[in-house]
């Protein structure tokens, strides 16, 4: 227990303030959420319009508006998860809220309460639940799976924050991938690029990218999130990378986006079938 | 209360110009006006083309609105009032009147009436008078307190609250994406909009505005947590001018 506190320590020193910005943007966020939109079933469909009164594009970045919320500051830790020895952790919160403090337990991070909510709500057990507690978690899964295929919160202890420019300006690892989608989509709607990126797919291939848990989902991503450290270099100007690395960084963009969709669709779908 | 009532219309009727507000981001007012031909009857449909020469959702909003100013004809109308509802009802007089007017002025009644409905329900642009002349800053905390060293305060403004901090969280939405959202979000309330008048809509939305001003005024800090009402409210005003202008369309122009 005192390595796993003294390891968690280093990483909040090491990575600074990593839950400040908002993963992925308003923009990323809401593309995640409308390719879930187009995928899910009728039922699902139905259910969650009901439930929320909006698309779940709508609720797309959400959680980042009442993460400091005096009643849901709560979730504040949910958005990443840490990664020391291997094992999941949770990511610093950057400070409490006046007047509300709550224990730093190991399950607050995104892929433990992500599962928690989806046990809740399965095999009906979301009509056991209130309107408004149903309507919560939706909003919260819909962001959180798009936080679990953001780049920048996956923390691993072993990769430092470092100073780079893009633009001639200051930049951080985490603001670079929040700002990902303007970047690399410049001028998309998130319909443009579900047209461009996924309507192509076949049953096969969104089968084959939905199979599996949520926590094999971020193991899997671990060597392509690792590979984002070193497409960036420290001290180095943005405009000045290598053009592969940038079409590498693209690329790894329309992925994490594309398959945050499909499998939030996945999971919402398994929750109210 | 009925002559205080009446007061704050006629001040807010007298502030309202349609020429120096810009009520709606550039999307949003896009979206309005499909989400309006979404609920436009076909007759109505084919008189607008008739008249405009496009369909009511190439119009161009910002671009098109500074050049409406109506002429009389029929009705006495000059051109120096600022009385945005009293101009909103002689350009509804018109519509229902349509042949005793030129191709002109036919064109410029029916713009003055979708820019007018569509000005009217926005909170960015109702002035009152002594509370709200135009714009004025106030600031939004981060939720964290004073004594913590990440506690911080943005300044905001009026202006920008609705027209950009509510719209730039749907920054990805384009015309296609609002209009599926505001069908999910409207349904069975239809009926509910479409009741009052002008007049009415003017008193409403004055009323609200005057609430809201209680705690968002210049110099003010709000929680983060007051804003969330807020942009419900954002939304509400999109959904009544969506439906009122329809409904005022669908009306005239059988």
């Amino acid at each position: 227990m005192k390595k796993i506190i003294f390891t968690v320590v280093a990483l909040v020193l090491a990575l600074g303030t990593p839950l400040e910005a908002a993963a992925w943007s308003n923009r990323g966020h809401c593309t995640v959420a409308h390719i879930a939109d187009r995928q899910l079933t009728p039922k699902t469909r139905k259910l969650c319009e009901q439930y929320l009164g909006h698309t779940l594009a709508y609720y797309g970045s959400w959680m980042d508006h009442i993460r400091y919320t005096k009643e849901l500051h709560c979730t504040a830790r949910w958005h990443a998860v840490g990664v020391v020895d291997d094992k999941l952790v949770p990511p610093d919160d950057g400070g409490d809220v006046v007047g509300f403090s709550y224990p730093k337990t190991p399950e607050e991070h995104l892929i433990f309460q992500l599962n928690r909510m989806r046990k809740e709500m399965s095999k009906g057990g979301y009509r056991n639940m209130s309107d408004s507690l149903v309507a919560l978690n939706i909003k919260l899964i819909v962001h959180m799976v798009g936080d679990l295929h953001c780049p920048s919160h996956t923390f691993f202890i072993e990769h430092k924050q470092f100073p780079f420019t893009v633009d001639g300006e200051a930049a951080r690892y985490h603001g670079f991938w929040d700002k990902a989608f303007r970047r690399f989509h410049k001028g998309m709607y998130s319909d443009d690029f579900y047209r461009e990126y996924c309507s192509t797919l076949s049953a096969k291939e969104i089968k084959q990218i939905c199979k599996g848990e949520p926590e094999e989902w971020l193991r899997n991503n671990f060597p392509v999130l690792r590979e984002t450290y070193s497409l960036l270099s420290p001290d180095t100007e943005y405009n000045d990378l290598p053009k592969k690395n940038k079409e590498r960084m693209k690329e790894i963009s329309i992925e994490m986006h594309r398959n945050g969709g499909l499998r939030l669709a996945h999971i919402l779908n398994e929750i109210f079938k | 209360m009925k002559h205080y009532i009446k007061t704050l219309v006629l001040m807010l009727l007298l502030a309202l110009s349609s020429n120096e507000a810009f009520a709606w981001c550039e999307i949003t007012h896009k979206a309005i006006l499909k989400a309006v031909e979404q609920r436009l009857t076909k007759p109505a449909k084919e008189e607008i083309v008739a008249v405009l020469g496009k369909p009511l959702s190439e119009v161009e909003f910002q671009k098109e609105r500074k050049t409406t100013t109506l002429n009389t004809e029929g009705r006495s109308v000059t051109r120096e009032l600022e009385d945005a509802v009293v101009r909103l009802e002689n350009a509804l007089f018109a519509l229902d009147n349509f042949d005793a007017y030129s191709d002109e002025n036919k064109k410029k009644s029916l713009l003055i009436a979708i820019y007018h409905i569509v000005d009217i329900h926005s909170p960015a642009n109702i002035k009152i008078e002594g509370l709200i002349d135009g714009d004025f800053e106030f600031y939004h905390n981060n939720g964290r307190e004073r004594t913590n060293p990440r506690f911080k305060l943005t300044k905001l403004t009026w202006q920008r609250l609705w027209t950009k901090l509510f719209p730039g969280r749907h920054s990805a939405f384009s015309v296609d994406m609002y209009c599926t959202d505001i069908d999910i979000a409207t349904r069975g309330k239809a009926k509910s909009y479409i009741g009052g008048n002008p007049r009415k809509w003017v008193e409403e939305i004055g009323r609200e505005i005057r609430s809201i001003h209680s705690y968002c005024h210049e110099g003010a800090e709000i929680n983060l947590d007051a804003l969330l009402p807020l942009e419900e409210m954002h939304d509400e005003c999109m959904y009544r001018a969506i439906y009122r202008l329809a409904y005022l369309l669908n009306k005239s122009l059988k």
